[in-house]
């Protein structure tokens, strides 16, 4: 399931995968461009904004319509922030034609509403319609306010905040919503202009057509089209200056925990594979210490996770506890994570991390939306490897390997969403 | 072994599964499929709904607390020699969950290799439960965090408020895990009495899907079960039977941390057929009905949406049981009572004016293109099989139900189900 890679000409790529495996594929365009800080609320519109209509389907109902009509191809516009870089990605499920009951061509038909979206959207004059951006800056200031209707991920998200405070390109939510208030029809419209010259549409397939005739069809439908190769920013891990410490009270009765820590290993570097399995060993999984340890064996709370974001070299620690337990879960999460720093590894979780993070790599050919995601993030940094390259790698890892790249992880950033409502009206639900 | 199988099979998918049942009462699934994933998963027709019930020859009725079967889930993983299901699987490098429905709790696993074992495992840590008093006091901590969690969940709690309007007596209504209060009334003599009754093999499926021969499948799992069945007669309480046809409170509201009010508009279905086949022939009409009315490219939410009146992502399903059916309208607005009256008075100029047969014949294309995608992925299949295997239906006969819907049915429902009086709203304000 390797792609085979098709440069069509200066400003179109593609890389396709031909296989039978799925009834459903998927085609994707991508336009990467460097993060700035004036740009992420412009992109965000930019998705909604272009979502409403283009010139041969000039409304959300129309357009909608004919992916209908193309046996319900589903498009989704949406950013992807790939460390210091953003990617402006348009990504299609369709039903392969082998399915389709008719004699309907999907492919050609979505990529011919995708161009049409992309390629002509709708305007009046050098502005896009007044309307469609007034409404979206609503759409995109509502979607920025309901981050309080989910307090686990409002938690989260304060606390990369925090972590990313010294990064002068990255805003905040309320920075993104004061951008998106302002933003103006005529400007928004400069902006994607310049996005479109400043990078080359790159096309990623899964299914069962040839990559030859994908490459015909986007030819035919992007053949006019003008970029040029993009500059990506590499990775660069953050690093750690002080740490910071911040409680907010939220009207909800649980508490939400996030320890923020550095760990200075990214992607692409040697030691990414061990961080990994530090992250999995730490708690990335049920066989975790932070599972077996801070959940099953205290009982503090439901869940204790970890994740890792090899964009930064950051691993954040989340979980929702009852507000007086912050102490002692506190303590109990910095402790799994000094057993590791002192090699208090058992066999069993070295090898079931192992085993659990190859487990995701082997799989990884049963998902077409996983090999697009694998292979053009990669591909975007230079980093030439398959998935089976990386389960090598993971398995060549050795336990001092992983002691090492925790000994460098620092606490960063402590972040508390005190839940003020308390736990009694629970009583109330007796029957 | 020369084994009996049933099949079904689909021409039209290119699929096929197959059925067989073991002599202990299980009755196991085997859909081959061509991927590297190997997914089972081991269900029980026991959910929340569940909390009275009778032992044919036993007792009549008896009251267990609310959320045992979602408790019993957590606990089931215990083993008696001290060890946790989840290690085991770790182990292997499969990746195992769980989960509890109303009307179903089943546990699974997904891994690319070791299939063998770790389906010896799956069947042997759901059949041999393991409860003690201190190991249930230590999930009592556990669940009450994940109780709090959802009591925090805006959308959870609408989601329970529309249930509360629409059903006066039906268990439905409360939380899957229970509450706080009542979880703590479990004790293991109660959890071995649930576990006996409805965890019985003749109550239960077993559903395999991957790379693998269905005589193999049965190969493994005779190795584990025992070679006699035991079965009991299971008295299930019809809730159903207690409750009016109309709903029981028209509006039910809350306040919690919200953006802007949320809402869930609910139309009960009264009339859900207690056979399973006229009832999956009614719950696919309902999802064309609901495509007809709800979808993205219908006059309804293109207008809701042009106009502001709803955030962009309105949802829309149909659920349905031998116990109870509704639709659902989930969506985000200033002002949910006017979204509420223009969507009633539309279904009320639906039903005048009814459906074009171009509408009628894209809808289903829709339905089609979203069943094809269930087929794809070893999870999926599996997930959907166990489902409409428990429900007592097949899933691959919902193709061909699909294709004999006729506009008049579609139109006569339209008229006979949704009517104002089943229907009511929950809505969650901003405090």
């Amino acid at each position: 399931m390797t792609p085979i890679k098709i440069r069509i000409n200066e400003s179109l790529s593609l890389s396709a995968i031909e296989t039978d495996k799925f009834k459903t594929g998927m085609v994707s365009l991508s336009l990467t461009v460097p993060l700035k800080k004036d740009a992420a609320a412009a992109n965000m519109l930019l998705s909604g904004v272009l979502r409403r209509g283009s010139v041969k389907y000039p409304s959300m109902a129309l357009l909608n319509r004919r992916l209908d009509e193309l046996y319900a191809a589903d498009i989704e516009i949406k950013n992807a922030r790939l460390g210091k870089n953003n990617s402006f990605i348009i990504i299609a499920e369709l039903l392969n034609n082998t399915f389709v009951p008719d004699n309907t061509d999907v492919l050609d038909g979505v990529l011919e509403v995708i161009s049409d979206m992309i390629l002509h959207p709708l305007t009046s004059g050098d502005s896009f319609p007044e309307e469609s951006v007034r409404k979206e800056k609503q759409n995109v200031c509502d979607a920025i306010d309901a981050e309080v209707n989910n307090p686990r991920a409002y938690a989260l998200n304060r606390c990369a905040e925090l972590m990313h405070s010294e990064d002068r390109d990255f805003s905040t939510v309320a920075e993104l919503r004061a951008a998106a208030e302002a933003a103006d029809p005529k400007e928004l419209y400069a902006h994607y202009k310049r996005l479109l010259d400043s990078s080359e549409l790159s096309f990623f397939y899964v299914g069962c057509e040839t990559p030859e005739r994908v490459a015909e069809l986007i030819e035919k439908h992007f053949g006019g089209f003008e970029g040029r190769r993009s500059e990506v920013i590499p990775y660069r891990a953050e690093k750690f200056i002080g740490l910071r410490r911040r409680t907010e009270p939220f009207e909800a009765s649980q508490g939400k925990l996030c320890l923020g820590f550095r760990v200075g290993v990214c992607s692409g570097e040697e030691r990414y594979f061990a961080a990994v399995l530090f992250n999995e060993i730490f708690g990335g999984s049920p066989a975790s210490k932070l599972f077996m340890n801070v959940r099953e064996k205290m009982s503090l709370c439901y869940y204790c996770s970890s994740s890792y974001d090899s964009h930064f070299g950051n691993i954040t620690v989340s979980s929702g506890i009852e507000v007086s337990n912050y102490e002692v879960a506190y303590r109990a999460i910095l402790s799994q994570l000094e057993d590791i720093k002192n090699g208090r590894i058992s066999e069993f979780e070295f090898s079931a991390a192992k085993k659990s993070v190859i487990n995701i790599f082997r799989q990884m050919n049963d998902f077409p939306y996983e090999l697009f995601a694998f292979y053009s993030t990669r591909e975007l940094f230079g980093i030439s490897a398959s998935p089976e390259e990386y389960m090598r790698r993971f398995e060549e890892v050795t336990l001092d390997e992983v002691i090492e790249v925790a000994r460098g992880a620092v606490l960063d950033t402590v972040y508390f969403l005190e839940g003020i409502l308390g736990g009694e009206e629970e009583e109330d639900e007796e029957e | 072994m020369s084994l009996n199988f049933e099949i079904s099979e689909s021409s039209l998918l290119r699929e096929k599964y197959y059925k067989y049942t073991h002599p202990s009462g299980l009755s196991i699934y085997v859909f081959p499929k061509k991927l590297s994933t190997f997914y089972a998963i081991l269900g029980t027709r026991y959910g929340s709904i569940n909390s009275a019930f009778g032992v044919g020859g036993e007792y009549e009725m008896r009251e267990v607390p609310d959320g045992i079967a979602h408790f019993l889930e957590h606990k089931l993983f215990a083993n008696e020699d001290g060890s946790d299901a989840f290690e085991h699987f770790s182990e292997l490098g499969a990746d195992a969950n769980a989960y509890t429905t109303v009307n179903s709790t089943a546990y699974l696993f997904s891994c690319t290799e070791r299939f063998d074992e770790a389906l010896g495992e799956l069947i042997d840590f759901v059949t041999h439960p393991y409860f003690t008093r201190e190991s249930v006091e230590k999930e009592q901590g556990i669940i009450a965090e994940e109780i709090r969690m959802y009591d925090d969940a805006p959308g959870e709690a609408c989601y329970y408020g529309v249930l509360e309007g629409l059903y006066e007596h039906l268990s439905i209504r409360r939380n899957i895990c229970g509450s706080v209060s009542s979880i703590k009334k479990i004790t293991p003599e109660l959890l071995y009495e649930c576990y006996r009754v409805f965890y019985n093999l003749s109550n239960m499926a077993l559903v395999v899907s991957g790379d693998i021969d269905p005589e193999r499948v049965v190969e493994i799992a005779d190795a584990h079960l025992p070679r006699s069945c035991r079965s009991i007669e299971i008295i299930r309480k019809d809730e159903g039977a207690l409750e009016r046809k109309g709903v029981y409170r028209r509006r039910v509201e809350k306040r919690m941390k919200v953006a802007k009010p949320i809402f869930r508009i609910g139309i009960k279905d009264a009339y859900v057929p207690k056979e399973a086949y006229p009832r999956q022939r009614r719950e696919a009409a309902m999802h064309i009905l609901n495509e007809l009315l709800f979808a993205r490219s219908g006059e309804l939410y293109s207008e809701l949406f042009e106009s502001g009146a709803i955030s962009p992502d309105m949802d829309y399903c149909y659920t349905c049981s031998r116990d109870f059916g509704y639709n659902l309208i989930a969506g985000e607005a200033d002002d949910p009572e006017a979204v509420y009256s223009r969507i009633v008075e539309y279904i009320e100029n639906a039903k005048k004016s009814g459906f074009s047969r171009e509408d009628f014949e894209r809808a289903k294309r829709v339905m089609y293109a979203e069943f094809v995608r269930w087929f794809d992925s070893a999870d999926s299949i599996a997930n959907n099989l166990l489902s409409f295997t428990l429900d007592g239906t097949d899933m691959l006969g919902y193709a061909e139900i699909i294709s004999e819907l006729t506009l008049d049915e579609v139109e006569a429902l339209l008229h006979s189900a949704l009517c104002e009086e089943y229907f009511a709203m929950s809505v969650v304000y901003p405090i």
